[in-house]
């Protein structure tokens, strides 16, 4: 994967919402598009008929796009999803309809969310101008339970989500919702977890606290970084890491800390190589990691598996603790193995020695002149030739 | 392309720094060229016990050697994952203990 530019933080930030079938995405898109706080929004859905939006529309401005009275941009998508992001950026640049910036894009209910989220940290048109913000999963406080046991799509939502919606609070009995939120807390101890009764709806509590708010405040951020949240072992060597919270006998999460800067070389070569081999079993990374005491700020590293968010270095970090933080949800990989192979990396980076300045890695290049030898034979300076003696 | 040695421009791959500003501002290491030479010298501690090699080439690409020649040139490093496991006919797995114990046993060598 490419990142073909820097990001120069005018990104649109992508809210990608899904969610399986039945679980209240669309009624949790309906309340988002009803509200006033999406005025700077483009909402990119599979049918406009499923939404229901009559009682909303300003006006069409062709067959695939309307206008809000809120002034949010609502889309269909027709076939491919990078096509339908260019195609809109296009007609944002061009005025035909307000420079959005934020865009929520509905996935259907079967759909694995990992090559949407692909498409955005990718697609040439679509990477450089987009930041993925969150992937936000809803789940039904009746049937979730259920569908976490028995569908792996609705794991995999789950299990890479940002933030984690349980719909239907206010027709499910109680202790099912608490049941679910401890599954759901088990299963992914970094999403955020809000509650959405019916008609209690607060659009910017669900897509405000960015991983990439300015000074990484964000409400996502102190979530994931919540070490109590991984049942922290508590151990003091040089990194120590949380106990792996078992969601089932497959899917584990768990949190490493480092107390020295990483190591970024070897960092990427392990991560990369990490990704390659067991990427379909890395369901999802996130670090907020010191590279280095000098810098400022942390860099934060996100991916789900195959794809890497190209990493963003933030000015500032959350709090006053510098300490390098790593989570992990995996599928038949075990924080042992994760440890022990990081290690060893870093032990290969240690030792590399001399190679920092250009100086101590130039050789001269080797000459072929007189008093050397080519293949065991001496080189010697030419003699003057017979004629001129 | 360049247009004097007609050398491929590598894309900027996420592993090769956070972000421009990052990495400038920070110690010796942090160019990229220093950058791609020290994750060379690493691979290259890495692959040894394999007897494959990597040189960078111009700091836009890799080229893979093995005992035979040049087997391979690439852009990014998960290109260079592929390369290798095509010549040696291996998955190459960070989690392998084999790996792991190879290149513990090339440091303390």
């Amino acid at each position: 994967m490419v990142d073909p530019a820097p990001k120069t933080g005018n990104e649109i930030a992508v809210h990608v919402i899904t969610g399986f079938l039945g679980s209240g995405k669309t009624t949790l898109l309906q309340q988002l598009l009803d509200s006033p706080d999406l005025g700077d929004t483009a909402v990119l859905i599979n049918e406009f008929g499923e939404i229901g939006l009559d009682h909303l529309l300003l006006k069409q401005v062709d067959e695939d796009i309307v206008m809000l009275e809120s002034g949010c941009v609502c889309c269909t998508i027709r076939g491919d999803l990078g096509v339908a992001i260019r195609d809109l950026l296009a007609r944002r640049d061009s005025g035909v309809i307000p420079p959005f910036r934020r865009l929520v894009i509905e996935t259907t209910g079967l759909a694995d969310p990992v090559p949407i989220l692909y498409t955005l940290m990718t697609e040439p048109g679509v990477s450089e101008r987009c930041i993925l913000d969150s992937v936000i999963t809803t789940v039904d406080a009746v049937n979730g339970s259920l569908h976490l046991a028995r569908q792996p799509e609705s794991t995999k939502q789950a299990a890479v989500a940002d933030r984690l919606v349980i719909t239907k609070t206010d027709i499910a009995n109680p202790s099912e919702t608490a049941d679910l939120e401890a599954r759901l807390t088990r299963l992914n101890p970094s999403a955020r977890i809000l509650q959405a009764p019916f008609f209690e709806f607060d659009a910017e509590a669900l897509l405000a606290g960015s991983t990439y708010d300015p000074g990484a405040k964000g409400a996502d951020v102190r979530h994931w970084l919540d070490e109590e949240a991984y049942r922290d072992g508590g151990a003091h060597d040089h990194h120590h890491a949380a106990d792996v919270n078992r969601h089932d006998e497959h899917i584990g999460s768990f949190c490493l800390t480092f107390d020295e800067p990483i190591d970024w070389t070897a960092f990427g070569v392990w991560l990369t190589m990490l990704l390659h081999r067991r990427g379909e079993d890395v369901l999802r990374v996130k670090g907020l990691l010191n590279v280095d005491d000098a810098l400022a700020g942390p860099v934060v590293v996100h991916g789900v598996q195959h794809v890497i968010h190209p990493p963003a270095h933030l000015d500032a970090w959350p709090d006053d603790d510098r300490r390098s933080r790593l989570v992990f949800i995996t599928r038949d990989i075990g924080r042992e193995e994760i440890e022990a192979s990081l290690s060893t990396f870093n032990a290969l980076a240690d030792a590399d020695t001399g190679t920092g300045s250009p100086e101590a890695s130039y050789q001269r290049p080797r000459t072929s002149s007189a008093g050397r030898s080519i293949g065991g034979r001496p080189v010697r300076r030419p003699g003057a030739p017979a004629w001129m003696k | 392309m360049c247009g004097l040695c007609g050398a491929l421009a590598g894309g900027r791959h996420w592993s090769d720094g956070a972000g421009r500003e990052g990495f400038e501002a920070s110690d010796k290491y942090r160019t990229r060229r220093g950058e791609r030479r020290r994750r060379t010298a690493l691979i290259n501690r890495l692959l040894a016990p394999q007897g494959l090699t990597i040189e960078d080439w111009a700091g836009t690409s890799y080229v893979l050697h093995s005992k035979r020649g040049a087997v391979a040139e690439v852009l990014t490093l998960p290109d260079l994952w592929l390369a290798i496991e095509r010549e040696t006919g291996e998955a190459i797995d960070p989690l392998d203990p084999g790996l792991l114990a190879s290149a513990r046993r090339g440091l303390n060598g």
